[in-house]
C-alpha cells in the first residue's frame, strides 16, 4: 500500500476538524482529526508505504494502527488511492478525465478498472443522430467509448449544419450516417461503428438484428418523439436494454430527458399515462387555431445544452458504478430564467408493460 | 405588406374569449380577453393576406361591416406583442435556409417586425476574440462558427496532444502536434468557408498586450486558465470594462467542472473584481492546503459533455445578449450544476459599491452619460 492523496481533492483544516472537498462532484466529507495528521496527509503522493511514513514520523504501535484505519477509512471514502496498485497505461493518460471522475466513486483499482472496461467495450446504439444525437455521439467517443450503432435514414441538409455536430457543407446530400462514422473514427481509429441507414418503424429493431447493446439513446423523432420513445421503449423492455430519451425535434429545445432502467424505473408506458394526464389538465378547454406550414426554430447550443446532460447519463449508466441521475423524472430547460425544471413521474401498478399484469413484466 | 402569425406561435382558444399564445421555442404564454370578432380576424391571417384582403374577406364571411381602422387597430396590437408580424410579398426568398430555423429561434428573443433577421444579423456580424480553446472554449468556437458568426480571433499557446480526444470537440487524430488555434481554423472553416480565424499562437500573460485584438472585438470570451485562471480572468476582465466591451468569463476553472461562467456587462453586472471580492468574502475560512502532488492537470477537468454543457450554456447567454433579450437579474450571474442533482445553484453575487474597478457600476453609467 502506497497511499496518495487524489490531486482533486481540497483539504481544507479547520480548529477541530479536517475537511475533504471532491473537486470533481463537488461534494465534502467532514473528518474529526487534529491538523498535524491533516498536514501529513497532504504530503502523501504515492512514493512510500505505510510503514515509511510511520517511521518518518516516529508513530509508535498504536499510532501507526489509528493511522492504517485512518488511511483505510479515506479509501473507503475515494479521498485516498494506493498508488501501488494503480494500473499506468495509455487509457488512463488519455481518458484520465473519466477516470477521475469513477474515483469519485470508488478507490479500488478492481473497481475503477472494471468501470472503465465497462464504458469503453459497450455498445451504445443511437436513434436519431441529428440535433442531439450527432452531439452525444461525439460526447461518448470523448469519454472512451469504442463501439456504437447509429440509425438514421437521413441525408445531411444545408438547414441541419447550425446545429448538429460533425457534419460541414461538403457532407450536404450525404448519408447522416456515413458522414457521422467518418468524423468519429477520424476522433478515435479504434472506434467500431455499426451504420444502419433508415428509419426505424413499428418492429425495426427487431428486424435489423440489432445483437448485443447495453444502452439505447432515443433521439428520434419520425414521425412523432412520443411514437419512437414508445417502438424504442418496447424493445428495451423485451430485451432488458436501459435506454435513454433524449429528444428530436420539437422537443430537443430544451428537453433533459429521462433515463429508464427496464423494471427498476419508471418505464416509456407508465410516463407516456402520466404525462398524458399532465397534458390533459393542460390542454382542457383548449381549442388550437390552425397555423399551416410552419416550421419550428432552434439554436445549436440548445440542442448541445440538452444532448450534454443525456451524455452524462450515459455515461453514469455505463460505468455501472455512477449512479444515473434522471430516473423517475424529466426536465426541461428554460432559456429565460437558465434554470431546470423537473417534473416526477413514477412506476405504476396497471402499467401495462412493466405493472404487475403488464406483458413483460419480470 | 402581408400579414403572418409567427411560425413559433401557437395560438389556443380558452373559454371565455380567452386567447392564449404559446411561443413554442421558448415555452412562454401570454393570456389575452378579446372578443369573437377578434378570433375570426386572427385565424383569417394565414401570411398571404394584406389589410384589404383581411377587411374583404372578413366581411364577406361573416356578413359584416368592419372597417380598416378597426382591423389595423387588431393587427397593430398583435404585433406589438410579437403573435403576426408584417412581411414582404417575396421576403422568404431573402432568408438563408442554412440559418432558417435559427432565426426563427432568434425571432422571439426580441421584439420587432422581422426581429429573427435583425438579430440573426447582429449575432454573424459581431466580431469575437476567444482566449483559450481548450474543452469550453474550443466548443464555443465551434457553436458560433456554427451559427454563421463570420470573425473569431483565437488564442492559445498549446499543441493538440493525444489526451485531448477527451477535452475538444474539435479534435481530429491527425491533428496531433498541430498548434492548437491551426486545428481550430481548419476545423472552422470546414464548418463555415467564410468565416475569418485570426491565430495568435502565444499565451496571455502578465506581460502580453493584445489590445488591438481587445479593441477589434465586440465580444471577448475568456476560457484560458493558463498561467492562472483568476490572475488572467482579472487581467483581462479589466482591461475589457475600461474598454467597455462585454465579456463572458468560461470555463479553465479548476474545481468548477461543471459551471455556467458568468457574462459581464460593464456597468450592469458585477465585474470580475467584484466576483473577486465576494469570494474573498465568503471563502476567508476556506483555504485549501497545499499537496505535494504534481499531476494536477491530469486529474482536475470535467468529462466531455460538462465542458458541453459549460460551453452550450455560455453560447445561449452570449447569444441572449447579443440580440438584445431580457434577463432575470439573479440569473446574471455564476451558477454551477450539481453532479448528482443536475441541478443549477446560483450565487448571490452583486455589483459591490466598493468594488474599485467598477464602484458597483457608478463610475461606468457617469462615463456614459
Amino acid at each position: 500500500m502506497k497511499p496518495r492523496i487524489r490531486s482533486s481533492i481540497g483539504v481544507i483544516i479547520n480548529p477541530d476538524s479536517v475537511e475533504f472537498f471532491k473537486g470533481n462532484t463537488r461534494r465534502s466529507i467532514m473528518v474529526r482529526m487534529n491538523s498535524t495528521v491533516a498536514k501529513i496527509l497532504c504530503t502523501l503522493d504515492g512514493t512510500r508505504s505505510i510503514e515509511e511514513i510511520c517511521n518518518e514520523y516516529n508513530m509508535d504501535q498504536e499510532a501507526e494502527n489509528k493511522f492504517c484505519t485512518l488511511i483505510n477509512y479515506l479509501v473507503d471514502k475515494c479521498i485516498i488511492y494506493d498508488q501501488s496498485k494503480r494500473i499506468e497505461n495509455e487509457d488512463r493518460k488519455n481518458f484520465s478525465r473519466v477516470f477521475s471522475m469513477l474515483e469519485d466513486y470508488s478507490c479500488d483499482e478492481e473497481v475503477i478498472q472494471k468501470a472503465w472496461k465497462d464504458i469503453k467495450n459497450s455498445r451504445v446504439c443511437i436513434v436519431g443522430i441529428g440535433a442531439v444525437g450527432s452531439w452525444i455521439a461525439a460526447n461518448l467517443v470523448q469519454s472512451g467509448v469504442e463501439n456504437l450503432v447509429l440509425i438514421d435514414g437521413d441525408v445531411v441538409e444545408i438547414s441541419n449544419l447550425h446545429r448538429q455536430w460533425g457534419y460541414i457543407t461538403d457532407d450536404i446530400g450525404k448519408k447522416k450516417t456515413t458522414c457521422l462514422k467518418k468524423r468519429l473514427i477520424d476522433m478515435n481509429e479504434s472506434v467500431k461503428i455499426q451504420e444502419i441507414n433508415s428509419f426505424i418503424e413499428g418492429d425495426t429493431l427487431d428486424e435489423i438484428n440489432l445483437g448485443k447493446v447495453d444502452l439505447i439513446i432515443d433521439c428520434a423523432d419520425k414521425p412523432t418523439v412520443d411514437q419512437t420513445a414508445v417502438w424504442i421503449g418496447e424493445y428495451c423492455m423485451k430485451h432488458n436494454i436501459p435506454h435513454i430519451i433524449a429528444g428530436g425535434y420539437n422537443l430537443h429545445v430544451s428537453l433533459i430527458g429521462q433515463t429508464i432502467i427496464p423494471y427498476k424505473t419508471a418505464c416509456v408506458k407508465c410516463f407516456e399515462k402520466q404525462l398524458k394526464r399532465h397534458n390533459e389538465l393542460e390542454l382542457s378547454n383548449m381549442k388550437k387555431l390552425a397555423t399551416p406550414g410552419r416550421k419550428i426554430g432552434s439554436i445549436g447550443p440548445m440542442c448541445s445544452l440538452s444532448a450534454s446532460f443525456a451524455s452524462l447519463e450515459a455515461i453514469k449508466v455505463l460505468s455501472k458504478l455512477i449512479p444515473p441521475s434522471n430516473i423517475n423524472r424529466r426536465g426541461e430547460f428554460n432559456i429565460y430564467n437558465m434554470d431546470i425544471q423537473y417534473h416526477k413521474y413514477k412506476r405504476i401498478e396497471e402499467c401495462e408493460w412493466c405493472g404487475k399484469n403488464g406483458k413483460y413484466r419480470k | 405588406m402581408l400579414y403572418k402569425i409567427r411560425d413559433c406561435v401557437d395560438v389556443y382558444i380558452l373559454k371565455e374569449n380567452i386567447l392564449m399564445f404559446y411561443f413554442i421555442n421558448t415555452r412562454k404564454t401570454y393570456e389575452y380577453k378579446v372578443n369573437e370578432a377578434s378570433i375570426k380576424l386572427i385565424s383569417l391571417i394565414n401570411g398571404e393576406r394584406s389589410v384589404d384582403d383581411l377587411v374583404n374577406i372578413y366581411n364577406v364571411t361573416y356578413e359584416r361591416n368592419v372597417s380598416k381602422e378597426s382591423v389595423i387597430q387588431i393587427l397593430e396590437f398583435l404585433i406589438s406583442i410579437n403573435v403576426v408580424t408584417e412581411i414582404e410579398p417575396n421576403y422568404k426568398i431573402n432568408i438563408d435556409p442554412r440559418y432558417e430555423r435559427q432565426i426563427n429561434y432568434l425571432s422571439e428573443l426580441s421584439i420587432g417586425e422581422l426581429s429573427g433577421i435583425d438579430n440573426h444579423d447582429k449575432l454573424v456580424n459581431t466580431k469575437f476574440l476567444i482566449l483559450g480553446i481548450g474543452g469550453v472554449g474550443g466548443d464555443i468556437a465551434l457553436l458560433l462558427a456554427m451559427a454563421g458568426v463570420k470573425e473569431i480571433t483565437v488564442l492559445d499557446h498549446d499543441k493538440v496532444t493525444d489526451s485531448d480526444i477527451a477535452r475538444h470537440m474539435y479534435f481530429r487524430k491527425k491533428y496531433i502536434g498541430y498548434k492548437k488555434v491551426d486545428a481550430i481554423k481548419k476545423e472552422l472553416c470546414m464548418i463555415n468557408p467564410d468565416i475569418i480565424v485570426n491565430c495568435l499562437d502565444f499565451a496571455y500573460r502578465p506581460d502580453t498586450d493584445i489590445d488591438e485584438w481587445i479593441d477589434r472585438a465586440d465580444f471577448v470570451v475568456n476560457s484560458a486558465d493558463e498561467p492562472y485562471i483568476g490572475y488572467t480572468s482579472i487581467k483581462l476582465s479589466r482591461k475589457c470594462y475600461e474598454k467597455n466591451k462585454p465579456h463572458y468569463i468560461a470555463g479553465g476553472f479548476d474545481i468548477h467542472v461543471m459551471s455556467t461562467g458568468e457574462l459581464i456587462i460593464p456597468g450592469v453586472t458585477p465585474c470580475v473584481n467584484c466576483y473577486m471580492r465576494y469570494f474573498k468574502r465568503k471563502l476567508s475560512n476556506w483555504t485549501p492546503e497545499n499537496k505535494k502532488v504534481h499531476d494536477i492537470i491530469n486529474e482536475y477537468g470535467g468529462l466531455a459533455s460538462q465542458s458541453l454543457f459549460s460551453a452550450s450554456y455560455a453560447t445561449t447567454q452570449i447569444i441572449k445578449y447579443i440580440c438584445g433579450s431580457e434577463f432575470e437579474s439573479e440569473r446574471l450571474t455564476r451558477g454551477e450544476v450539481d453532479f448528482e442533482k443536475y441541478s443549477i445553484q446560483y450565487l448571490d453575487v452583486k455589483k459591490d459599491p466598493e468594488c474599485p474597478v467598477c464602484g458597483g457600476g457608478v463610475k461606468n453609467e457617469a462615463k456614459d452619460s
